[in-house]
């Protein structure tokens, strides 16, 4: 059999071969992290600095991410959770995904409101899931009673101590979004900005939509436009680390790897094209 | 017991989620499992949720007290829809469509037409306008030209209109959107390792309790 | 006479409930806060609600469809292997649906609630969250066998994305501060130009869907012609 040039492996790495070095490029970091310092950017500071600088007694509407989404958006919404329970602040949870409900769940798991004092009904509530999407957002806009007529037990509104309050998109101070979706975070905008541009709208969104949502952001329809990746960032401004800060050293590693690989194939791809076999 | 429960839990979702991942190597019986088991979860999953949300909002409008009886028409007009799947009578489920769809559509493209268009064309006008340092100026020129060419590039489609010296401004479009799509590239890499770190996160340090 | 009910009186419902959220958004006064102080706000507040609850019914679509697809392949497979994810996809569907109707919380009556948890957190999250965290494998792959510069234009996407790459990686960010400058720069112009563009043709296509559907052009969501 003659035998393959070095070109002609470089240029033909069998796939199981990247994934398995992809694998342990992730995985070593996440056993014994690296270590690095973890700087937080201007996006980051800007979200925690918004989130501390709603006033006293301000109604924020939070939506989470669906399930799907959860394993990027865990330490931005853990870390923000943290935050807006020290802060005294009135949370209403949203799900504009049918399996954020699980996601609810999976948060308050890990951050207990009862730490900070908070109590369901008073503090925070959660409305539920409504489908629909934009006519969803539209409706919460309008009215909130109408369109929320029990909590996510079904506990009427009218039992819900805080939702005495809230008739509709005026009573918000801010509006919280983490989504995988770009529907979601531009229907906000086109339910909830348009109406009353004053909303704070801080909108976290998986990393590879920021360039879809940065004309927004430019247009200063978003207050604070961030990804989900540098969760990490903010546990660290926050003082929580959690399992962002893990991530930097695993992004760090798998990241190195790809650029190895796209170099490696770029050069084996112009090596070919240049008629050179390499070492036989 | 509790804590027997959950430990079978953990290895049930670690079973399920390298049964997912074993695909990229090659279809296989376990994942073709997994698969079917992740289908019939999410339409159960699903239906449930659907379900109490039809009992919050609308049978809770009916039953126990009468808040609202219109309300009975949405709900009948819900269960009509599943006529759709009837030989004959399959054309009931038009009637709840066609709200859905006329009241979601004109919602969408009426707010759309003010956040999608009007603010993003304002937006651009006005950036011409600013002033900064000759970075800025720079940078803000670069964004009106981008913003033209790849406009032009998809909406002027006729071919006469990308001939000749006409055709340049389509060719730059094209330029500007490549660049575009680079570090967008960069941003999908990053998001899917934040996915499968976050799973990655739970069978090292939740199912096989590795020291954090 | 068929024709009226079957076709154009679903195009002309459509058409109504576009008309009411149009009358809505064009004759209600901003500062309205209750639904009640114009007519306009009532009608269009509760036929959003209408919608949303329609939406759910919609939902058991995916229940229905899924059911007569399966059943389907189990009246054809030949083998009990054949026969045999389909019927676990429906063990674990009925499964979903029992557990769910007594145990997620918006029901009546929830002795099944812990079950309901449990399923949630062990069977339905590591799926749903795994199978979109496996397409890193991909892009893996993807970026080593494709991600070659093959033209200038090519070249100008490879040059840019690596550049892109090296600053979403932490090492670089702390170490070649100069990356986040110039990565940061195209991100804000160039990139945010092109894409504005992208978005506004989007939005246009948008707009005109819309109206073609509000004046009964486009019927696609009416179903299979009569």
């Amino acid at each position: 059999m003659a035998g393959k040039s070095i070109i002609d492996v470089l240029e033909n790495i069998p796939r199981e071969i990247i994934y398995t070095i992809v694998l342990i490029a992730m995985a070593i970091p996440l056993i014994r992290p690296l270590g690095l310092p973890v700087p937080v950017s201007e996006p980051i500071r800007k979200w925690y600095n918004e989130i501390e600088s709603l006033p006293p007694g301000s109604i924020v509407l939070v939506s989470h991410c669906s399930l799907g989404s959860y394993p990027a958006f865990d330490s931005m919404q853990v870390a923000t959770l943290h935050h807006l329970f020290s802060r005294p602040v009135k949370l209403v949870f949203f799900s504009i995904d049918a399996t954020g409900l699980a996601v609810y769940d999976i948060l308050l798991s890990k951050v207990d409101p009862k730490a900070y004092g908070k109590v369901y009904g008073v503090d925070y509530f959660h409305i539920g899931f409504i489908p629909g999407g934009e006519t969803a957002m539209k409706a919460l806009a309008e009215d909130f009673k109408a369109a929320v007529p029990s909590d996510y037990k079904g506990t009427p509104i009218s039992q819900i101590p805080m939702a005495a309050n809230i008739r509709n998109i005026h009573d918000f101070t801010a509006l919280i979004c983490f989504t995988s979706a770009g529907e979601t975070s531009i229907g906000w905008i086109r339910q909830w900005i348009v109406v009353r541009p004053e909303i704070k709208y801080l909108c976290c969104v998986l990393d590879m939509m920021l360039p879809t949502m940065r004309p927004y952001y430019e247009a200063k329809q978003v207050t604070v436009l961030v990804g989900s990746a540098p969760g990490g960032e903010y546990e660290f401004l926050l003082g929580k680390p959690g399992s962002g800060i893990k991530k930097a050293d695993a992004f760090t590693g798998a990241q190195l790897i790809l650029l190895v690989f796209i170099i490696i194939g770029n050069i084996a791809a112009i090596a070919k094209r240049m008629g050179k076999g390499g070492v036989r | 017991m509790a804590d027997i429960i959950t430990e079978i839990g953990i290895w049930i979702a670690a079973f399920l989620t390298i049964a997912i991942v074993s695909v990229v190597y090659r279809d296989n019986p376990i994942f073709k499992f997994a698969e079917h088991t992740y289908v019939g979860a999410a339409a159960g999953y699903s239906f449930a949720v659907a379900i109490g949300n039809i009992r919050g909002y609308g049978i809770d409008y009916l039953y126990p007290t009468l808040k609202d009886p219109w309300y009975i028409l949405p709900l009948i007009i819900g269960v009509l829809m599943y006529f759709r799947y009837h030989r004959t009578l399959y054309w009931l489920f038009r009637y709840g469509i066609a709200i859905v769809v006329g009241t979601s559509v004109t919602a969408a493209f009426v707010r759309s037409i003010e956040a999608d268009f009007l603010t993003q064309i304002r937006s651009t006008i006005s950036i011409l306008f600013t002033k900064g340092d000759a970075i800025t100026i720079l940078g803000n020129v670069v964004l009106v030209v981008a913003f033209i060419t790849s406009l032009y590039y998809f909406i002027f489609t006729f071919p006469s209109l990308h001939a000749g010296s006409l055709g340049y401004i389509p060719r730059i479009g094209r330029w500007f959107m490549m660049i575009a799509f680079g570090y967008s590239f960069a941003t999908t890499v990053v998001t899917r390792i934040d996915l499968f770190v976050g799973r990655l996160n739970f069978l090292l340090f939740e199912w096989l309790k590795l020291p954090t | 006479m068929s024709v009226l009910y079957r076709r154009h009186i679903p195009l002309a419902i459509t058409f109504i409930c576009g008309l009411i959220i149009l009358l809505q958004f064009s004759l209600v006064p901003a500062k309205i806060t209750e639904p009640w102080q114009s007519p306009f706000q009532y009608y269009g507040v509760t036929l959003t609600n209408w919608a949303n609850l329609l939406a759910n019914f919609i939902i058991g679509f995916g229940v229905v469809n899924i059911s007569l697809l399966h059943a389907r392949r189990i009246m054809r497979a030949k083998s009990w292997v054949d026969k045999f994810y389909s019927i676990w996809l429906f063990i674990v569907m009925a499964a979903f649906i029992v557990v769910g109707l007594f145990g997620y919380p918006r029901m009546w009556w929830t002795p099944l609630a812990a079950n309901w948890d449990w399923l949630q957190l062990y069977v339905l999250t590591p799926l749903d969250a795994t199978v979109y965290a496996s397409l890193v494998f991909y892009m893996a792959s993807g970026c080593y066998r494709a991600f070659r510069a093959r033209t200038l234009e090519g070249a100008a996407l490879l040059v840019v994305g690596f550049l892109s790459i090296m600053y979403k990686t932490p090492l670089f960010q702390a170490y070649a501060p100069w990356i986040i400058k110039t990565i940061d720069w195209i991100a804000e112009y160039p990139a945010v130009g092109a894409y504005r563009g992208i978005q506004v043709s989007a939005a246009l296509g948008a707009i005109l869907l819309g109206i073609r559907t509000l004046i009964g052009v486009e019927t696609g969501y009416l179903g299979r012609r009569d």
